[in-house]
């Protein structure tokens, strides 16, 4: 027998080596074995055993960990190293075997096609995968640390992998199978197997992430790249005898990125059959992801972080992270829970001493007096609010045994569970939420047009990062809806909902009035708002039984009142522009060119008008000049006495203008010009009394009729580019086309209008396409003449202002401040051909995460959650009016 | 270890094995269940499964269930691209764009100028990973999926997927943004930039 089949077939073995039974019995094997290879002669002995074949040695711990000292200077494990299994693999790579519930009894398993992840030491293309000595990992830490550092970090990233899918399995067959009477269509994904979604994928392909050992930045750091799949461990030459791997919990926060990117786009794959094409086989995959986190600093961020680190907490059981890494670096160990001597605040876990929102949104735990807006700080709330719901579920739910490492385990467990819920469903980019909704996957042609999540598959990706994008209150609100169904009512009735809306508002996190579990939707087929239960009049049946699953009626589930003591939710309407500084502006060149050039790095979009604008033009004179590119941070005051968080100012295109006929709906271009199309002419409708009628405003109260002021567009689609000769493309706008926020002030016979920046350009510039802003050599068919003149740059349309203090605006609050991020920030072009004193005005649209009224509305007596549509108009939304004149 | 020493005590191994599988077997049977308020959980659970069959009486819908499903996914295809959205009726089918040979350059001509002078990149690489059509209804949109991958004056490496429009080169959508764990991040000083109105 060669030496590859034995290994194959020792590889089989440790499927089970897990229990005691199966280690003797490989133990057995072995040492029966006739053919039996040396260890490598190169290895060393300290502590550890021998390491034998597939075995290595290995750190359980970080240096301050296994030392019991935060300030180790220098790691050495000489005396701490352990005889681990590595892999009986040729490299240091593991294919991922996942184990899939087809029943309430049953399960198979598999393996990805490819590894699902490979160590190296290095990101050069050079370099070459680490093999085994003769069949072993031993490595030395004094004599081989390359390799001894390469087989450590595999450890690790496998442990927290294999943790991860095994919490995962937990998960799929909890949420499908444990329970026949479900309660809600589960967001986890059904077939993981089928799809591979329980891994990255890149298309079609389940992706082998590369996790660097040893990867060398400038700047003592450690990143993953969701776009490569690598995970970049750092080191540099500050000192050579610090690498970010000596720290497994920063491998763990590292990997647990991945993982947050695997559990928020495992819905983007479908599989299943198409009823509206004769049942036919059908496989669908959105080659784009759902990313959480967007810009420097969003909620989204903040939950990501949050996360990444309950990771740490998951595998380690302790409630700090970081301790080696961290303090290596100069900072502590970042606290987990607020019972942590690291904390620099008056925190604990009593009471109304948790590390509540917003208030906490700009401590930095580990070093006082600093008050700085960082997804890290914020992400802190997310991960303590975990942590204390596992702490929590330890002392009330039951679990299969008493030993602390079991408790621990299933406790975990439960909260990845919802955690994957949440994601599963906040993630989904195919607009439904739940294979039990996917007209695919249930070969229902009733659903192909209703969309649950996301506002639909046409735009999800666009109102899962900026229009509705996921915040702490939607995290908070899935998150509770999933503990109540899922935990509450399934796996641990000691999490009472209760117990679980408390200690969410002790977080300051009871942001929302229902659970939205009945998730109303709109029907774009049947233009009709509807819910889970009356889209198809049809119960969901679980594949693994017969027995019918319901989902919950109309109504949505309340919370109780009762528990809302430490959320304060604020109504919009506090919002104001302070009345000293009502923003501050940059159009100086380099600051502008920086901004810039970070984003484009970042891949955010933010190309200018080549020709048109630039940062060539910007005078930094601190107006707004023709051809200038410029930053803008309104500076929003809060007017409340509550402090408000997480406060996004949208300044993309939305649904305010009515087209004055819908027959004459043609884009007014040059191509539809010449051809005699009919062009359209927008008005801007009057919204929170601007424009009024006599300055060009209009108004109508017939929701129903589309195209009208009080219809706001169901669908968010802008252009129709179906009236197609030949190869030229006559555009024409939908009739709730959402538009461009910035209109012009025109005057004309003694009036003084608000038109649109296309009806401007026309009568009083006479400007051509091509000397538009995103015009037709940049845009094509997509060309909008509403921005012809003014225009948001796609990859800065929001600024985000983590917390501003009760009576104070966003400067204050960050305590005098003289920086502002890029996220800050909304960058604006300005055409070049603009007359100076010509004047506009912007409606950007504001709300915060602790808003009392820009999620639900209330008809006298329940709250309902707003539909993602909406979203689209001014109902969520403080419109703020941004008027300003061009000047040289 | 030699091969010949552990050929020595193959047998001392085994009977070590031997004896520690006796001792977990009679401590796995003696080990009675230790399982906290087990009692309250399956009150609690009784409890809901109660109250839903409830609902489930008054219900006369039909049933829905997740159809049986493939065991494999294979990308939609249209003209050799991978199709985003229903791939409509072939007759009917009409392009809004055109595929360009100058998309790459275009796009990289839009990044280049936005990265001039101080911001210059060490390196800016793009690979086109696969090519696309996006169908709204009859119109297909030439895409093309890029991995962009740039490295920083200061050394940094950032990278980035996007879609790219096949004609102009203009970015359409861009996703998998570089997470640095410690982020450098863009900074606009405040002093002189306040002001209170912009109107004439």
């Amino acid at each position: 027998m060669s030496e590859r089949i034995r290994l194959n077939n020792l590889k089989v073995l440790r499927r089970s080596v897990y229990t005691p039974l199966s280690t003797l019995l490989l133990t057995f094997i072995i040492s029966s074995c006739t053919e039996i290879l040396e260890t490598p002669s190169q290895t060393t002995r300290s502590s550890q055993s021998y390491a034998d074949i597939g075995e290595g040695y290995v750190y359980l711990d970080s240096p301050s960990a296994l030392t019991g000292n935060d300030n180790v200077s220098t790691a050495d494990f000489t005396s701490f190293l352990q005889t681990e299994f590595i892999t009986f693999n040729n490299n240091l790579e593991s294919s991922c075997t996942f184990t899939q519930s087809t029943s309430g009894t049953a399960s198979s398993s598999t393996d990805l096609d490819t590894s699902c992840f490979r160590i190296l030491n290095d990101s050069k293309s050079s370099t070459i995968p680490l093999t085994p000595v003769d069949g072993s990992w031993a490595f030395s830490q004094e004599e081989n640390e390359d390799e001894f550092y390469q087989v450590n970090t595999y450890y690790h990233v496998n442990k927290v992998v294999e943790r991860f899918h095994d919490a995962l399995s937990f998960a799929h067959k909890t949420v499908h199978f444990s329970n026949t009477l479900l309660a809600i269509p589960p967001a986890t994904k059904f077939n993981f197997l089928a799809t591979e979604s329980y891994w990255l994928n890149d298309g079609d392909t389940p992706q082998t992430m590369k996790v660097f050992a040893k990867c060398f930045l400038e700047d003592m750091n450690a990143f993953f790249d969701p776009a490569q799949a690598t995970i970049c461990m750092g080191f540099n030459n500050d000192d050579v005898n610090f690498r970010m791997v000596q720290d497994p919990t920063v491998i763990y926060h590292e990997v647990g990125h991945s993982l947050v990117k695997v559990m928020l786009n495992q819905r983007n794959t479908e599989v299943g059959n198409d009823p509206t094409n004769f049942g036919a086989s059908y496989s669908d995959i959105i080659p784009y992801e759902s990313d959480l986190g967007y810009v420097d600093y969003d909620e989204a961020g903040s939950i990501n972080e949050g996360i990444a680190d309950y990771f740490s907490y998951v595998m380690t059981n302790r409630k700090q992270m970081g301790t080696y890494a961290f303090t290596k670096l100069g900072l502590n160990a970042r606290p987990l829970t607020e019972d942590n001597s690291n904390h620099t605040a008056l925190v604990s876990s009593a009471t109304g001493e948790r590390l509540s929102y917003p208030n906490f949104v700009h401590y930095n735990s580990t070093l006082a007096d600093v008050v700085e807006e960082d997804v890290h700080n914020s992400g802190q709330i997310i991960t303590h609010y975990l942590v204390a719901l596992t702490e929590k579920m330890k002392d009330v739910c039951s679990f299969s045994s008493s030993s602390s490492d079991t408790i621990h385990s299933e406790a975990t467990d439960q909260v990845l569970m919802v955690i994957n819920e949440t994601l599963a469903e906040l993630g989904d980019l195919t607009g439904k939420g739940s294979d039990y909704l996917s007209m695919y996957a249930t070969n229902n042609a009733n659903l192909e047009n209703v969309f649950f999540v996301n506002m639909n598959r046409d735009h999800s990706f666009e109102w899962q990062s900026v229009a509705n994008p996921i915040n702490f209150r939607k995290f908070a609100q899935t998150m509770a809806k999933n503990i109540f169904h899922h935990i509450t009512s399934n796996t641990c009735g000691g999490v009472t909902q209760d117990v679980s809306e408390q200690l969410l508002d002790e977080y300051g996190l009871l942001l929302f009035r229902t659970y939205n579990d009945h998730r109303g939707t709109f029907d774009i087929a049947g233009n009709s708002t509807t819910y889970y239960t009356s889209f198809a009049g049809a119960q969901l049946t679980n594949i693994g039984n017969t027995t019918n699953m319901l989902v919950t009626s109309g109504t949505a589930k309340i919370v109780a009142e009762a528990n809302r003591k430490n959320s304060v939710l604020v109504s919009k309407d506090f919002i104001v522009i302070d009345d000293d500084i009502s923003l501050y502006l940059f159009d100086g060149r380099t600051e502008i060119s920086n901004i810039l050039a970070n984003l484009t790095f970042e891949g955010e979009n933010v190309t200018t008008t080549e020709g048109i604008a630039g940062v060539e033009y910007n005078n930094n004179n601190i107006k707004i000049s023709p051809g200038e590119v410029v930053g803008l941070a309104m500076n929003i005051f809060n007017d409340s006495n509550s402090p408000i968080g997480g406060v996004q100012l949208l300044a993309n295109d939305w649904d305010h203008m009515k087209l004055n006929d819908t027959t004459s709906n043609y884009v007014y271009s040059t191509t539809n010009s010449s051809a005699g199309k009919a062009t359209a002419t927008h008005s801007p409708c009057i919204v929170d009394d601007f424009p009024k009628e006599s300055e060009g405003g209009v108004s109508d109260d017939d929701s129903s009729v589309s195209g009208n002021c009080s219809h706001i567009t169901k669908t968010n689609d802008v252009i129709d580019d179906s009236d197609i000769s030949g190869t030229t493309v006559y555009a024409q706008y939908e009739d709730d086309a959402p538009q461009p926020i910035c209109l012009v002030q025109f005057s004309d016979d003694n009036e003084t209008k608000w038109v649109s920046q296309d009806f401007f350009r026309r009568h009083n510039m006479s400007l051509e396409d091509k000397d538009c802003l995103n015009n037709p050599s940049m845009s094509n068919s997509n060309f909008n003449p509403n921005s012809c003149l003014i225009r948001i740059l796609p990859g800065a349309n929001q600024a985000i202002y983590g917390k501003i203090d009760s009576q104070k605006n966003f400067v204050d609050t960050l305590e005098g401040s003289t920086e502002f991020n890029s996220s800050n920030v909304v960058l604006m072009e300005v055409n070049k051909w603009i007359m100076p004193g010509t004047t506009f005005t912007c409606r950007m649209r504001v709300r915060h995460s602790n808003c009392s009224d820009c999620f639900d509305t209330f008809d006298g007596s329940d709250f309902t959650e707003l539909l993602d549509f909406e979203y689209a108009g001014s109902d969520p939304y403080k419109v703020i009016n941004f008027k300003f004149t061009v000047i040289d | 270890m030699k091969k010949n020493n552990l050929k020595k005590y193959s047998p001392l191994i085994l009977s070590v094995s031997f004896l520690a599988v006796g001792i977990l077997s009679l401590h796995f049977l003696t080990q009675g269940p230790s399982i906290k308020k087990n009692e309250t959980v399956e009150a609690q659970k009784t409890d809901a499964k109660v109250n839903t069959n409830k609902e489930q009486d008054s219900f006369t819908g039909a049933y829905r269930k997740i159809a049986s499903v493939p065991t494999s996914r294979e990308l939609k295809l249209y003209k050799d691209r991978q199709v985003i959205g229903q791939i409509p009726e072939k007759s009917k089918v009409v392009f809004s764009n055109r595929v360009s040979k100058k998309w790459q350059q275009n796009y990289k001509s839009n990044i280049t100028r936005m990265l001039d002078g101080t911001t210059a990149p060490r390196s800016i690489r793009l690979t086109r990973k696969r090519s696309l059509i996006r169908f709204r209804g009859n119109v297909g949109r030439y895409l093309e999926h890029v991995l962009v991958q740039m490295t920083k004056a200061d050394g940094s490496p950032y990278s980035y997927e996007a879609l790219i429009d096949s004609q102009t080169g203009s970015l359409v959508r861009s996703w998998n943004k570089t997470r640095y764990e410690f982020k450098q991040k863009s900074i606009l000083n405040l002093s002189g930039k306040g002001v209170k109105s912009l109107e004439l």
